[in-house]
């Protein structure tokens, strides 16, 4: 790489150093002190004592969250929320993708525009709440995560990918004396599994992230995933709470309960990130590139 | 710049031993398939569907899940303009036309609408539109390779949470009393401010959660366009005197010059396409004024408030103009630039 060791070079250096430090402690920062401000005990947080490091630590809202089944529930349904929608959407992106992939495949043209039209354009939010209500789901957990399930940009990025595998592999298996079933299942399947991990990494990401898709289709309470149980605890409640006195706010329940929320669903992405960064810096690369 | 993922370790040489086998005596069924498609001039509709019938049977139940998900809703748009009860039906409730549509565009909401829907968008394109460029290019002059690695890993964290998570820490941050900025502002003598009950600070908020949560992530396209200069380009310029700016402004930029392009156009080509999650996330009654999208009005006036045919109407409306101003801004990068979405 080239050396700068003219004075305004070696500046510029120092100043590109400590301006790109400081956007890495703004990402940072909030984490820090979101965690920080759990773990406080709750009177240091209410008169903003608490900046960077927790004061007195306590786990006294924690306790709270756990003994309570609202967060634990909405922890479990999100679970399930993620582990369906990953299923679908690989299972429904493959099985779209693999004939597309196929230049011998009748109507490729047509079926391949058909499926990237519903990127550009759809019948909008009533028609698909109306579509999912006549088949009976509303209210139900399917609703949350099997509609999305059709996502053509995922349909594309496996299509490409199974069109980067040579043919001469599967003409081989066709002389062979194979059929299309077993050269799906022997051949294709195996080496598509890199692909097909990606797409269920973003599938699950997705949906545990997801919030408009439950709030429209869920009413039940106890099917509530973790975004909304946030949105309600955490997002409606601190927007309600903005006329009150000094005294109302005194003696409200535990403030930081609301920052015990945000860290508990904050923590299994963070956790995981570390293992999965190889996965989106390709597979965004791919994609945007392609795409 | 193409990138293709390859599958590793194709076993190539065991498979192909047995074919060139079988392509000596000519026999094998499979061949014979292949060839025979291949040679046949009247490729009859009934032989080619054979041949992919078993394509057809895995492409089928997939499939269905866009026309169901996708395409039936597409029909559903039908209920625009109808006066739509539940108990009717689609095919029972009365037929209105354009009705609700003109009743929408000289309405009150429309113009209100109509401008938050692009002010944000402008204001998103003015001040976050840059972000990724300059923090790609400050972070591409970086030479200590670890350090570049954990910026740009550091930077991506944010895009990983959730909209809701981002949003339930800012509202936290920012609340008139035990909020933190709020705090910082005190420190500094100015008082305490009501952002999000206040219209005037949306925008500022919208676009400000919008830099900290994907600047990282928009900045990867850049860097792998950055990637994709040529050295030598640089090791010329710098023989021939030019330093850092020089190098900046007469290769960086033309280098990155048609990334910046395309995405600027698919940019402007979604100017009046406003998501409706984030804005139901950070709006309430009081910040109606600036914060209320298409999208968010379709959620609470059309879904909520069970107006089913006013609400499909605005939605179809906004999804109508989003897709022409898409294949026209797609029409003008091709000619401007060369390069396009198709």
């Amino acid at each position: 790489m080239r050396k700068y060791n003219s004075i305004s070079g070696k500046v510029f250096d120092v100043f590109n150093t400590i301006w790109l430090c400081l956007i890495c402690a703004i990402t940072l920062y909030p984490f820090i002190y979101v965690f920080s401000a759990s773990i406080s005990t709750p009177v240091f947080v209410e008169t903003n004592s608490v900046f960077l490091y927790p004061i007195k630590p306590t786990l006294v809202a924690y306790n709270r969250i756990l003994s309570d089944m609202t967060v634990a529930r909405a922890y479990y349904n999100t679970i399930i929320y993620a582990l369906g929608g990953a299923f679908f959407g690989v299972v429904v992106t493959y099985l779209v993708a693999y004939p597309l992939s196929k230049k011998r495949f009748i109507w490729c043209t047509f079926f391949t525009f058909f499926v990237t039209f519903t990127m550009f354009f759809s019948g909008g939010m009533i028609p698909k709440y109306l579509v999912v209500n006549a088949l009976g789901m509303v209210n139900t957990r399917w609703a949350v995560f099997v509609p999305g399930a059709a996502s053509a940009w995922y349909v594309l990025l496996v299509r490409n990918y199974l069109r980067g595998i040579p043919e001469s592999l599967e003409e081989s298996a066709l002389i062979d004396g194979a059929n299309e079933g077993i050269i799906l299942l022997k051949i294709i399947m195996p080496l598509s599994l890199p692909i097909l991990s990606t797409i269920a990494l973003f599938c699950l990401i997705s949906e545990w992230n997801s919030f408009m898709t439950p709030l429209i289709y869920l009413q039940d309470s106890r099917k509530f995933p973790l975004q909304i149980i946030l949105y309600r605890l955490v997002i409606l409640s601190e927007m309600a709470d903005f006329e009150e006195t000094l005294d109302q706010i005194r003696t409200r329940p535990i403030i930081t309960i609301r920052f015990a929320v945000i860290f508990v669903s904050l923590i299994p992405l963070l956790v995981i990130y570390p293992f999965i960064q190889k996965f989106f810096v390709k597979g965004i690369i791919v994609g945007a590139i392609k795409g | 710049m193409i990138l293709t993922i390859y599958p590793p370790n194709f076993k190539l040489n065991h498979i192909c031993t047995k074919g060139c086998e079988a392509l000596k005596s000519n026999k094998s069924q499979g061949l014979q398939k292949l060839t025979n498609n291949g040679l046949r001039k009247k490729n009859s509709f009934s032989k080619r569907l054979k041949s992919n019938k078993y394509l057809l049977l895995i492409f089928m139940p997939g499939i269905l899940f866009f026309i169901v998900f996708e395409y039936i809703p597409m029909f559903g748009i039908v209920v625009a303009f109808q006066n739509y009860s539940v108990w009717r039906g689609v095919f029972g409730s009365q037929w209105v036309g354009l009705r609700h549509f003109i009743a929408f565009f000289n309405g009150p909401h429309f113009y209100r609408l109509f401008r938050n829907t692009v002010l944000i968008n402008v204001y998103s394109l003015i001040f976050m539109f840059p972000m990724p460029i300059i923090f790609a290019v400050c972070l591409n002059e970086v030479r200590a390779f670890k350090f570049k690695k954990l910026v740009q890993t550091v930077s991506f964290i944010p895009r990983l949470i959730s909209t809701t998570i981002v949003v339930s820490m800012m509202v936290t941050f920012m609340h008139p009393s035990t909020g933190i900025v709020n705090t910082l502002l005190n420190l500094i003598g100015i008082d305490s401010i009501y952002f999000f009950g206040q219209a005037k600070y949306f925008r500022w908020l919208y676009v400000g959660s919008e830099i900290w949560q994907d600047t990282g992530y928009a900045a990867i396209i850049y860097l792998a366009a950055l990637s994709g200069i040529d050295s030598q380009l640089y090791e010329a310029c710098f023989i021939d005197g030019g330093g850092r700016w020089k190098q900046f402004k007469h290769i960086t930029l033309p280098g990155i010059s048609t990334t910046i392009v395309l995405l600027l156009i698919i940019s402007i080509g979604k100017l009046l396409r406003v998501g409706a999650e984030k804005i139901v996330l950070m709006y309430n009654p009081l910040v109606y004024e600036t914060a209320d999208v298409f999208k968010s009005y379709v959620y609470r006036i059309g879904l909520v408030g069970a107006n089913f045919s006013i609400g499909a109407a605005v939605d179809f409306f906004n999804n109508i103009v989003g897709l022409l101003l898409l294949i026209g801004a797609n029409y003008i990068s091709r000619r401007v630039s060369q390069s396009s979405l198709w």
